[in-house]
């Protein structure tokens, strides 16, 4: 089963996207924060993350930077999902090291697919 | 090198010597030393009658100005490769050596020798001046044997072939001698016997050469040479010494002639030394010098050295309007400007030793007016002492005028080019002013200077004073009181230039206690521009009579320069005030700016955050309500969802339009086959015509290939314009055609929306593209919207380089045509 970290510091956002997300019969672990998300990644190497970039503590390009200096975590695909629409945020966004960029509110379709591929291509 | 007048004087200067029937040593050496002082030479000689070019260097007719020739590298003759270059007409250089040839009807006849200055050569220009001298020189002696010839010309044919007639030529100025063709002695004349100091009976039957002193070895040669020439040229002439019993050495020139139809030559010798000078000569000349003093348009003088006047030629009367015997035996000290008596003394002092003195002195007029006068004397010398002074003096007084004017422009344009300087070296008026002012005490010599600025109404702004210390405040109140009745105030008030020349005795000067001078003069300069009277500068000195008719003319200029400061600076100043009023205008705008962007950004984040979780819980629901097949609750969710994402709409479009405001939109230029995007176009809107009742048609031209821009935002362009068609249109026909055409070189893509809907009326037609402007109709309200698609579809056409036009008819349709270049730039 495909292991997603969703790192979310909105609860109710983190609460619903993780239901969902089960729903769609995806293993889903969450962090509130970049600290936390890189505990659960060390404990329970997930296959994905999805990383809100407006974090407390350690945001979400920060952790992103540390996730991909890590040779044992750099090949985990992180999708970014950001509010943040103004210029810059996607380039931001991937300069920091994520392989994908979503704008908030996601369309959950297209989210579906997005991480389809990357698990897909992360996993080849 | 010189000035170029250096030269033309000193050529002038030579040349007048030259054709001053002098002593020829004497002319000689005042060449020579015009000669040395021109080139800075250390020696100058000139060596002339070189009838034989080996002959260069016999002293007795040189002329010679600084240290003795023992310096020169050979002894005479001359080395023949020196000779040489010279019977060229070259000049021979060999630092520090030049010499230049005297060259008389292509003969080389003398030198002009110089020697270079310690490390130095002569410049091109010196050595012009030395050749143009060589040459006056040889002119002088061709013009001197010409006149020669002439008299001997008369002479032959004078002279009967008898030999016992030649004392007949007593009194005849020169050495006549008769000879036989041997060159032995005929007769000769009272001159002949004088010269030589021998009687006739000593000189009748010897050898001419023999009495001349030569050796036998000469004589033959002479004799050779007399006889060869004469066949020639009919005339031989030759200079050599001839040591008199007594033992003086004399220098004669001797020409031989062949006297007409005899046997017999005529030689005639000259005393050209300076030791004898012929009796007849001398009063001959004298008689010339006579005429001469008596017409000159000088004053020709002669004083005793304690300065008692001798002799005065009637010039003097003309010139001074005295009456010359008031003046012979008094004393030329009483006649000269009490200034300029110095100078006499200096140049009495120059005249030890130098043979000639020079000096610009005025002299009184009867008058009382002055006349300068170039005092040239020549001292007479018995022993060491000096006797006499014989001399000229010529009026220049137009000169020294000529020159005073030149000289007072010169100044007057150094000291406005300094005031101008003044007026752009400092940042601020105060500074400038006061420079200005300092330039203008200095130039005009003023002890105080004061420059008031005015405003319109006539009150002081500025009080600028000049070697004068003051507070402000006491400033102030000084040029208040200055303006008020002062002469800086009359200035203001007639609005012309105020000279005070003694303000002892002037009602115009106002006395104040505290006043600087009790005497003196002032100057006023009203400082204006146009007809506004800006300030007023004054000047002060503690001398009557100081300002000049030149000062008033420069400070009126300076004044001028300073209305333009004035000016400039007031103009700066408003500019300034103007520029800042404006860059805090924008500074302004640009935050106001900033703000409404951070502000949308901030809110639009704020908004997003609680839709997601709207639109994410709902959608959640919709999928549960699906599943439970709760039509009820399905239907109530996709109202919320429905909301949701028009709040969503809304959100984006105002993030949008805030970005291209803002100026913070970028492009993000890729490239995409125009038949792919239009497809993918026409997919997406295919359900929402197919919900529609409106047919579709699609015409898109073969020409057209690529578009490299912002594929995103032409997307989002004509899918706005596309569902816009489909909202305004009832059972109609909407189409999208595309094509390519040239606009000013520049290839566009042309994308047409057209429908057959409810149209927009012409009032509505210019506002259509304003953000929020939304036509008031039951069908807008039914569709709802933001208002901002067109708004921003228009932007982001224009940003690409483009633009959106509408055309349309009330009832029949509208067509909204896209135009962008097929390749955006940056």
């Amino acid at each position: 089963m495909t292991r997603i970290l969703l790192v979310e510091d909105n609860e109710l956002n983190r609460d619903m996207l993780a239901r969902r997300l089960k729903r769609r019969g995806f293993d889903v672990i969450t962090a509130p924060d970049g600290e936390a998300a890189l505990t659960m990644i060390r404990q329970h190497m997930p296959d994905i993350i999805l990383m809100d970039m407006s974090l407390p503590k350690m945001d979400g390009w920060t952790a992103t930077k540390h996730i991909k200096q890590n040779p044992q975590t750099a090949h985990i695909p992180v999708l970014a999902l950001t509010a943040h629409a103004m210029i810059g945020d996607r380039e931001r966004a991937l300069e920091s090291g994520c392989d994908e960029y979503e704008t908030k509110p996601v369309d959950f379709q297209r989210l579906l697919q997005k991480i389809d591929i990357l698990v897909q291509k992360s996993g080849s | 090198m010189q000035d170029v007048h250096t030269y033309l004087d000193a050529l002038g200067h030579i040349g007048t010597l030259l054709i001053r029937s002098a002593r020829w040593r004497d002319v000689a050496a005042e060449v020579a030393r015009c000669v040395a002082q021109t080139t800075h030479a250390q020696t100058v000689t000139i060596v002339l009658n070189q009838y034989e070019a080996s002959q260069a260097w016999r002293g007795a007719y040189a002329a010679q100005y600084g240290p003795e020739h023992a310096a020169w590298p050979w002894q005479p003759p001359l080395p023949s490769h020196v000779a040489k270059t010279l019977e060229r007409g070259d000049v021979w250089r060999d630092p520090p050596y030049a010499l230049v040839p005297l060259v008389l009807n292509e003969k080389w006849i003398g030198v002009l020798a110089l020697v270079a200055p310690t490390q130095q050569w002569f410049s091109p220009a010196d050595e012009q001046f030395a050749v143009h001298v060589a040459h006056m020189l040889a002119e002088a002696e061709r013009r001197r044997r010409e006149s020669l010839v002439m008299r001997w010309d008369a002479l032959k044919q004078d002279v009967p072939d008898r030999a016992h007639q030649l004392h007949m030529y007593a009194n005849v100025a020169d050495a006549l001698f008769l000879c036989d063709q041997s060159g032995r002695i005929v007769d000769a004349n009272l001159m002949a016997q004088v010269l030589l100091g021998r009687s006739i009976d000593e000189l009748q039957g010897a050898s001419l050469t023999s009495v001349w002193g030569l050796s036998s070895f000469e004589e033959r040669t002479w004799w050779q040479e007399i006889r060869t020439t004469l066949q020639q040229t009919g005339r031989w002439i030759r200079r050599f010494q001839v040591a008199r019993p007594d033992g003086t050495i004399l220098t004669l020139e001797a020409t031989v002639v062949p006297l007409d139809n005899s046997e017999h030559i005529l030689v005639i010798a000259e005393d050209v030394s300076d030791v004898a000078q012929a009796f007849e000569r001398l009063r001959a000349s004298e008689n010339r010098y006579r005429a001469l003093v008596e017409y000159a348009p000088d004053i020709v003088f002669a004083m005793r050295s304690d300065g008692t006047l001798l002799t005065l030629n009637p010039a003097f009367e003309t010139l001074t309007g005295w009456d010359r015997d008031e003046w012979i035996g008094k004393n030329v000290l009483d006649l000269v400007h009490e200034d300029d008596t110095h100078l006499l003394a200096e140049a009495r002092e120059y005249a030890r030793q130098r043979r000639i003195v020079r000096t610009d002195v005025r002299l009184r007029r009867r008058d009382g007016a002055y006349l300068f006068v170039e005092i040239t004397a020549a001292p007479e010398r018995v022993g060491d002492a000096i006797v006499v002074y014989h001399g000229i003096a010529r009026d220049i007084t137009q000169r020294i005028a000529v020159e005073q004017e030149l000289r007072s422009q010169r100044r007057l344009f150094r000291n406005l080019a300094e005031i101008a300087r003044a007026t752009s070296r400092r940042p601020s008026l105060e500074a400038t002013l006061h420079d200005m002012l300092d330039v203008a005490c200095s130039a005009t010599g003023a002890a105080r200077g004061s420059l008031f600025l005015l405003d319109r109404a006539g009150r002081v702004t500025h009080s600028i004073l000049a070697r004068e210390q003051a507070d402000e405040e006491e400033k102030i109140r000084l040029a208040t009181r200055a303006i008020k009745s002062g002469v800086a105030g009359l200035a203001v008030r007639e609005r012309q230039v105020i000279r005070i020349d003694d303000i002892a005795n002037d009602p115009r000067w106002e006395k104040y206690p505290n006043a600087p001078f009790v005497e003196g003069s002032a100057l006023a300069v009203p400082i204006s521009h146009d007809d506004d009277v800006l300030g007023v500068m004054t000047l002060l000195a503690g001398q009557p009579h100081f300002f000049s008719e030149e000062d008033v003319a420069l400070m009126s200029a300076a004044a001028d320069q300073m209305a333009l400061a004035v000016r400039n600076a007031q103009l700066y100043e408003e500019q300034r005030h103007l520029i800042r009023d404006l860059e805090v205008a924008r500074d302004a705008a640009e935050a106001a700016s900033r703000a409404k962007s951070a502000f949308l950004a901030n809110i639009s984040h704020e908004l997003r955050t609680p839709l997601t979780v709207i639109i994410g819980y709902a959608e959640m629901l919709l999928e549960d309500a699906q599943e439970l097949g709760d039509s009820h609750l399905i239907h109530g969710l996709e109202r919320v969802l429905g909301a949701a994402q028009h709040l969503l709409h809304v959100v984006n479009d105002l993030l949008n339009l805030t970005k291209v405001e803002a100026g913070i939109s970028e492009l993000d230029i890729q490239k995409v086959d125009v038949h792919d995007l239009v497809e993918s176009i026409v997919q997406h809107i295919e359900p929402l015509v197919a919900a529609s009742t409106n047919r579709f048609s699609l015409e898109i031209d073969e020409s057209v290939h690529e578009f490299v821009g912002d594929v995103v935002k032409l997307r989002q362009i004509l899918l706005n314009l596309l569902s816009n068609a489909i909202k305004f249109t009832d059972d109609g026909e909407i189409s999208l055609r595309v094509w390519g055409e040239r606009d000013n070189q520049q290839e566009m893509l042309v994308f047409e929306v057209r429908d057959t809907g409810i149209g927009i009326a012409s009032e509505h037609l210019q506002k259509l593209f304003d953000p929020f402007y939304q036509i008031n109709t039951e069908r807008n309200r039914k569709h709802g919207g933001t208002g901002l698609g067109l708004a921003i579809s228009q932007r982001y056409a224009q940003l690409m380089g483009g633009r959106i036009q509408v055309a349309s008819v009330v009832g029949e349709g509208a067509v909204f045509t896209v135009r962008v270049p097929a390749v955006v730039s940056q």
